[in-house]
């Protein structure tokens, strides 16, 4: 049955989900525009680059799975929908929120840190695994958010 | 060698009158030389002197300026001194030296020579232009020496000349004329004596 | 150096960037110079230039004209990059436009000079408008194919020096209309590390002027007509101070960020007798502002940085090869080279 409650907890999920994979996109779109800079001049960078470029795409991967956690956790995709109050409904929701919100705006930057990793590898290409760290140590507070809205989620009963 | 005249005593009397004036010319004309030969010395000294020192500071210059032309783009350097608003003439003044005319250069400058943008041109340049227009004056010095000792060369060779054809060639040759027709005359004197004697001689038997 | 508030986050520019990363390897460094500076000679000096990589500075340029030819080549395709490379047409345009005034310049003067004067060994390819419009344009006067600040710039010239022909006023006349032309190109382009920059060269630039209208001994009036608007500097200020002695000069620059670089220029002018040390000083100064590009991946820094660091890397380049062609030694030449920016 389809209560308020649900859709707020459908809310929570579609915010982790888009918030977070927008955040990606943008990363991992400025990362590749520095990317594609360095490739046109050095094509054979492109094991690196690519490397860098993806760092950002994981804040994306983590809003899906918390998106579907949440999805899992009211039961969609056994066919009935749990009932959830409105008081369950705004539990999920804000449980959702750490991903989203980390996971949008730790993506830009990562992807930010990964451009100017990229540039790195371009001028020295054998501090590859010390590029790699500087954008890396970004993704330690979307790891940190995830595990954040897991917790609250599994928090939660229903 | 002598000379086609005729030995009588008007000719006589012609000739030593020559002789004197040719003596006293050459005398004069070897004052003359002397004294050229000293000019040109002193000359040829500050003319040493001062291609010396025009080297040395038109090495400099060209140093400064080697220093200017490796700071800026070739092309840009043409651009910059393409179209000068300095005007430079030289006049020229005549001065005697012992009957020689040497000639006396000044330049007549007019116009600022620096005329290009203060910006994108090396400062050096300034200063670079500024020493060699400083230079200009002692170039024309040395070429005013150049054309004098050049002049009192040729004078000094002209009078040597003339001293030589009065020393060796026409004194010899007066002095031999005249000591000819003397001999003549002496001996026109002595054939009329003895003609005389022996006339002489047939009016007394 | 400094950060703007544009500093780190336009992203527009991360492609650019990524290839400028790439392109800096292209630039000297201190020890590739070093290296040139203590070779022998000038063969060997071009040698190790050549067996690093650097075979675009030409590969049997060991004649003067070789290599001049081929650090032209350099510097077109640099300004071919940064054509390229700007999202915004102004950045290109900004740094180009010098070079248009160069060939206006020749242009103008061949053509006032008399007599036919070949400019083709004068005129670059390099600049926002071609060539061929500007010989139209000053040639046979017809203003079509050039932009409307060009026009004006050029008409403007033409009817004061008409009124008054003297060839002094083309530079001191086209210098201003240039960077007019230019700080009205950065107006609402949200640019501010880009305006300051050119604010300071302006007062670089006002700086030299003031000094060598010193030096050359002239009066106000000129040094008036000769200083560029746009600068950081107040002009009435610069004008006052030719009444004073140059040894006091820095003290006039006092709390400015250029106090320093005018003590020690002028400190090496009453030495040596020279006014190489004080544009060595400029160069660095704006070397220094620009390295800020190097740490910068969202922005414009590191293509300005780009531009500005070849083009002292070229004059370090015919620094050297000049100098080893004249046989000086290296530690005069260490005392003339600029800094590197990588």
């Amino acid at each position: 049955m389809i209560t308020e409650g649900v859709v707020m907890a459908f809310l929570g999920s579609a915010i982790a989900i888009g918030l977070a994979g927008s955040g990606s996109g943008i990363g991992v779109g400025i990362a590749g525009m520095a990317g594609a800079g360095v490739m046109t001049e050095d094509p054979g960078k492109f094991g690196q680059v690519l490397l860098l470029q993806a760092l950002p795409g994981t804040q994306g991967i983590y809003g899906l799975l918390a998106g579907f956690w949440v999805l899992m956790k009211i039961g969609i995709f056994a066919g009935s929908p749990v009932a959830l109050t409105l008081d369950q409904g705004w539990q999920i929701f804000f449980a959702c929120l750490p991903i989203g919100i980390v996971g949008f705006f730790s993506a830009i930057y990562q992807g930010k840190a990964s451009a100017a990793a990229i540039g790195l590898i371009a001028r020295r290409p054998e501090e590859t695994g010390k590029a790699i760290v500087m954008p890396a140590m970004v993704e330690t507070y979307a790891v940190l958010s995830l595990l954040a809205t897991i917790l609250l989620l599994n928090g939660i009963q229903l | 060698m002598l000379l086609k005249v005729n030995p009588n005593r008007m000719e006589l009397l012609r000739l030593r009158k020559r002789l004197a004036t040719a003596k006293r010319g050459h005398k004069l004309l070897k004052d003359k030389r002397d004294a050229l030969i000293q000019e040109f010395i002193s000359l040829v000294r500050e003319n040493e002197k001062i291609r010396e020192e025009l080297e040395d500071k038109l090495r400099e210059g060209y140093l400064i300026f080697a220093s200017v032309s490796s700071l800026i783009n070739p092309k840009s350097l043409e651009e910059t001194i393409m179209f000068p608003k300095a005007k430079s003439a030289v006049e020229i003044n005549f001065k005697n030296i012992m009957s020689v005319k040497v000639p006396n250069y000044l330049l007549k400058g007019e116009g600022n020579f620096y005329a290009y943008s203060l910006i994108n041109t090396p400062p050096e340049l300034d200063l670079s232009l500024k020493y060699f227009y400083e230079l200009l004056p002692l170039m024309l010095k040395l070429a005013e020496l150049d054309k004098a000792t050049t002049l009192l060369a040729e004078e000094i060779e002209k009078t040597r000349r003339r001293v030589n054809a009065l020393e060796y060639v026409l004194i010899p040759d007066l002095e031999e004329t005249v000591k000819f027709i003397t001999m003549k005359l002496d001996e026109v004197a002595r054939s009329s004596i003895s003609a005389i004697m022996r006339i002489k001689e047939i009016i007394r038997e | 150096m400094e950060f703007t508030e544009t500093s780190n986050t336009e992203t527009t520019y991360a492609y650019s960037v990524g290839r400028i990363r790439e392109l800096e390897n292209t630039l000297l460094n201190k020890v590739l110079l070093d290296k040139m500076i203590e070779a022998p000679d000038l063969v060997s000096s071009l040698n190790i230039l050549r067996e690093r990589g650097f075979e675009s500075y030409g590969s049997e340029a060991y004649r003067l004209e070789d290599w001049e030819n081929s650090l032209d080549q350099e510097l077109l395709q640099t300004y071919k990059i940064i054509k390229d490379l700007s999202p915004y047409p102004f950045l290109y345009e900004v740094f180009a436009l010098n070079y248009d005034f160069h060939n206006l310049k020749v242009l103008i003067k061949a053509k006032y000079r008399g007599k036919k004067y070949n400019t083709t060994t004068a005129l670059v390819e390099i600049g926002t408008v071609k060539v061929k419009n500007l010989i139209m344009a000053i040639e046979e006067e017809k203003f079509v194919e050039i932009p409307v600040p060009f026009e004006v710039a050029v008409k403007k010239l033409m009817s004061e020096y008409n009124k008054f022909p003297d060839p002094e006023i083309i530079d001191l006349l086209l210098d201003k209309e240039k960077y007019i032309i230019i700080l009205s190109l950065l107006k609402d382009k949200r640019a501010p590390f880009l305006e300051k920059f050119i604010r300071v060269d302006i007062d670089l630039n006002n700086i030299l002027i003031a000094i060598r209208t010193k030096i050359r001994g002239e009066d106000k009036n000129f040094l008036r007509k000769a200083l560029i608007e746009g600068g950081n500097l107040n002009l009435k200020n610069l004008t006052e101070i030719l009444d004073s002695p140059l040894s006091s000069w820095n003290t006039r620059f006092a709390k400015t960020d250029y106090e320093k670089m005018v003590e020690l220029g002028l400190k090496s002018y009453e030495e040596f007798h020279s006014l190489l040390e004080i544009e060595r000083l400029m160069d660095n100064f704006r070397l220094d502002y620009v390295k800020i590009g190097k740490f910068i991946t969202l922005g414009m820094e590191p293509l300005i940085g780009f531009i500005i660091a070849k083009e002292i890397d070229l004059k370090n380049i015919r620094l050297i090869l000049r100098s080893k062609l004249d046989k000086l030694s290296p530690t005069k030449i260490k005392e003339r080279i600029r800094e590197a920016y990588v």
